[in-house]
């Protein structure tokens, strides 16, 4: 693959997140008559500090898939001998391949704390609305090309891998939101859906790290972590450890500043890269700090 | 004479399959209603699949000028740059696009928003209206 392949590639990309902004703006701007029609302000706080958060999406994550991403994955795509056509009958199977390689970078996001550090920002937000697609994460990138470079080395082509993939989060900027009732049994079976996203954007035990689908749930049904929201669970949006501010630093750091704190509290080396690559509240903790009144008090051993 | 079949062909039919499920979904005559099982099949909401890919892009495309909100402009640029069925696929594409921006997602809200949303969401298809309208019209005005 040449250099004219790697500017078609983000110009295909460019071009697609061209006509995403059209349909960001229109959900936006919906959210807001929505918001004044039930009385609301236009914009709430979280939505406020979500919107700050935006810059990091096409700014620092344009960089890293410009440079990491595209470049990595076609440094892979040279070394392998293998190679997919891309023709009519093969697009399925690439459009299966995204979704398997979203899903398991998805869950990498949840299930390796380092990487929860970074998509805990998305999910931070304790009102599941249209704004929750400004709260971006900066470093996803790098997850992301873990999970596609096997892929590509199977002879996936990168740039109809990518495109594929970048479906998922468009499709999901309709998904954010409580507005929408239940869809049809089936619909909800297979799709991702505001109903079935809710889910995965909920911290009850009952649903916390399910429904990593993109477009399609299928993959969360094979590896079972599918979980249809029930109707005597009301969801909990957020995360387990309440963020309590809408600055947009702490909102950040919410996660990273903990786990840099355990990873150099811990005793041992097997602990400390247990804190980084082990699974969110199963490794090494040190007492988090909790807000009461004014004074910074560490929170009870549980 | 019929035109080659390429990619482009199973494009513009699939093209089609998105356009009948956009119809079901705008028309509020046909919401909820139960149809037959051939309607059914051409109607579902799974053939809107594709529009995920396709319809940002059209817009996308609108936006850097090599696509046009006017069906016909753009099927005469698609057929150019790749052939016939392109441009069938492309006149399509840009009715389904032209419809979803001005009309179908607030009547998919409508249909489906939960007992607490349905006053708010209400006010929904007049504001989409006007904002795909004044999208369409800002591409034709600024980028032809």
């Amino acid at each position: 693959m040449d250099q004219a392949f790697i500017e078609q590639l983000t110009k295909s990309i460019e071009i697609y997140g061209f006509g995403g902004a059209i349909f960001l703006t229109f959900v936006l701007s919906a959210e807001m008559l929505l918001r004044r029609r039930e009385g609301k302000s236009l914009w709430s706080r979280e939505g406020l500090s979500s919107l700050a958060l935006f810059p990091l999406g096409p700014v620092l994550e344009g960089v890293f898939i410009n440079a990491a991403l595209i470049g990595g994955l076609t440094f892979f795509y040279n070394l392998s001998p293998l190679r997919i056509p891309v023709t009519w009958w093969s697009l399925p199977i690439y459009f299966l391949a995204a979704e398997f390689a979203y899903y398991w970078f998805h869950r990498l996001g949840h299930e390796v704390r380092l990487f929860w550090a970074d998509h805990s920002i998305h999910h931070s937000a304790e009102t599941y609305d249209f704004t929750v697609n400004l709260r971006h994460v900066p470093f996803q990138a790098i997850y992301r090309l873990l999970i596609w470079i096997p892929i590509v080395m199977l002879g996936f082509n990168p740039l109809v891998l990518v495109l594929m993939a970048i479906t998922a989060p468009a499709f999901q900027t309709f998904c954010h939101t409580t507005r929408i009732g239940r869809l049809a049994p089936w619909f909800e079976w297979l799709f991702v859906t505001p109903r079935n996203h809710g889910v995965h954007h909920a911290c009850n035990p009952i649903y916390i790290d399910k429904n990593y689908g993109g477009l399609l749930m299928i993959w969360d049904h094979v590896f079972g972590t599918y979980q249809a929201m029930r109707d005597d669970v009301p969801p909990v949006y957020g995360i387990t450890h309440p963020l309590e501010s809408n600055n947009p630093f702490k909102v950040m750091m919410h996660e990273f500043t903990p786990l840099f704190r355990d990873f150099r509290g811990a005793p041992t080396w097997r602990q400390k890269l247990g804190v980084l690559f082990g699974r969110p509240g199963e490794t090494f903790e040190m007492p988090r700090p909790v807000k009461q009144g004014s004074q910074l008090v560490a929170e009870p051993a549980e | 004479m019929m035109p080659n079949v390429d990619m482009w062909t199973i494009a513009a039919l699939l093209a089609v399959f998105a356009l009948l499920a956009t119809l079901r979904l705008s028309i509020p005559a046909l919401a909820g209603r139960k149809l037959g099982a051939v309607a059914n099949f051409l109607t579902n909401p799974a053939w809107l699949m594709p529009l995920i890919l396709g319809m940002y892009f059209a817009v996308g495309l609108m936006l850097s000028g090599e696509a046009s909100p006017w069906p016909p402009a753009t099927r005469a640029m698609f057929e150019n740059r790749w052939g016939v069925w392109a441009g069938i696929t492309g006149f399509i594409l840009v009715v389904i696009v032209d419809l979803w921006l001005i009309w179908t997602p607030s009547m998919v809200a409508r249909r489906f928003a939960g007992p607490e949303s349905q006053h708010a969401v209400k006010a929904l298809p007049l504001f989409n209206v006007l904002f795909g309208l004044a999208v369409i019209a800002l591409l034709l005005i600024f980028i032809g």
